[in-house]
């Protein structure tokens, strides 16, 4: 039987790995001393699969069809998807591992669940939704990754509330399954910040303190109540909070510790990550 | 939602097809036309007026990708939203 040992929300902007240099030292040092031991604790977790949500960002996906989720069952994954991405990223490509088994088992489980994903089984590169956690989460394990595409560039997005009960579906398959015993599941995106309009560089700390907040006491339904016109308020970028819901309903009541919060306006984002200890071997987290 | 199909297809292309861009930089106007731009779409996005695209309801991320390919710089693409009415140039160094 599987198990959710470890998850964690993070931000994925561009700029934690392509331009470091431009943020407050202090600041930079902080996120990436949070995305260290995040990785320190996914190493010490034994994980046998990554379950990774975030949004994308026009990457592979188009208008032409556009789904509110998708689901990855892919036997690789380019990291970055191009070279201009890894240029911009200042990541080396390379073929980052799928689960492709339990891509597969999610997929279907979700279907039989009454959710309607999408189907990534190949040809799918990650844009720094997934590059940018990925890369700084990986002590060199490369654990396999799932990818899980929830659309939270585009409107109309899918509810909170379909986001987070899609999160709680996400468990329940992944604690009846037999092919990865060993599971973190991660959430990528915002929190506050705009993107292609004109508040971009500007951030929403209120805001951004909520969603921690709610976290941190393992209430992140207290959000689910938000609406989208509440959401733009900080940002077209603090949709991607969607992700985050995601995990929080594969979580459950379970508090978050908050590793690391900057607002950082050369990185044009609120930029987190929060941390949740499941491992039942492990209640205290010591990991 | 579905309104500007056209014109999302162009900055997505863009970002995907550098023949396109080359195609943008060298026939701008033919270019919008093949696309099926439509007369405001086609204004705009001749004088770099991003704000215009963005009120008619073009994807914020799309634009601003779009412009990125088309040689407008950050710094120019926010300065020209903060600022609508200045022209904007469209940089293809």
């Amino acid at each position: 039987m599987g198990s959710i040992v470890l998850a964690a929300c993070t931000s994925h902007s561009p700029g934690i790995t392509g331009f470091p240099e431009r943020a407050d030292p202090a600041a930079a040092g902080h996120v990436l001393g949070g995305f260290a031991e995040l990785a320190t604790g996914a190493a010490a977790s034994d994980l046998d699969a990554i379950v990774a949500v975030s949004s994308e960002h026009f990457t592979n996906l188009f208008l032409s069809n556009f789904p509110a989720f998708s689901v990855g069952s892919a036997r690789e994954y380019p990291l970055p998807a191009s070279d201009a991405f890894s240029r911009f990223l200042r990541i080396p490509r390379i073929q980052y591992p799928g689960h492709e088994r339990l891509g597969e088992v999610l997929y279907e489980g979700l279907l039989r669940r009454d959710f309607d994903p999408s189907l990534m089984a190949g040809a799918y590169g990650f844009d720094e939704g997934f590059s940018v956690p990925l890369t700084l989460l990986d002590t060199g394990a490369q654990v396999p990754v799932v990818p899980i595409v929830v659309n939270s560039v585009h409107p109309p997005y899918p509810s909170l509330r379909r986001c987070h009960a899609l999160g709680t579906a996400l468990a329940e398959i992944i604690s009846d399954q037999h092919v990865a015993e060993r599971v973190m599941v991660l959430g990528t995106g915002g929190l506050s910040h705009w993107v292609g309009l004109p508040g971009a560089g500007q951030i929403d700390p209120d805001f951004d303190r909520r969603v921690l907040d709610a976290f941190e006491q393992g209430r992140a339904d207290e959000l689910l109540d938000l609406t989208d016109e509440d959401i733009d308020r900080s940002g077209n970028g603090a949709h991607e909070i969607r992700s985050w819901l995601v995990v929080a309903g594969a979580t459950g009541a379970s508090p978050y510790r908050t590793l690391a919060y900057e607002a950082v306006p050369a990185w044009l984002t609120g930029t987190s990550i929060v941390r949740a200890d499941l491992d039942t071997a492990d209640p205290e987290g010591v990991r | 939602m579905s309104e500007h199909f056209e014109l999302q297809r162009l900055l997505w292309d863009l970002r995907h097809d550098p023949d396109v861009v080359e195609r943008m930089t060298s026939n701008r106007t033919a270019t919008m036309s093949e696309y099926g731009l439509d007369d405001s779409e086609r204004t705009a996005m001749q004088h770099g007026d991003f704000s215009t695209l963005l009120a008619l309801g073009v994807n914020p991320l799309l634009l601003y990708f779009g412009a990125l390919e088309l040689g407008v710089s950050r710094d120019d693409y926010y300065a020209a939203l903060r600022s609508p009415g200045a022209a904007t140039r469209q940089r293809t160094d």
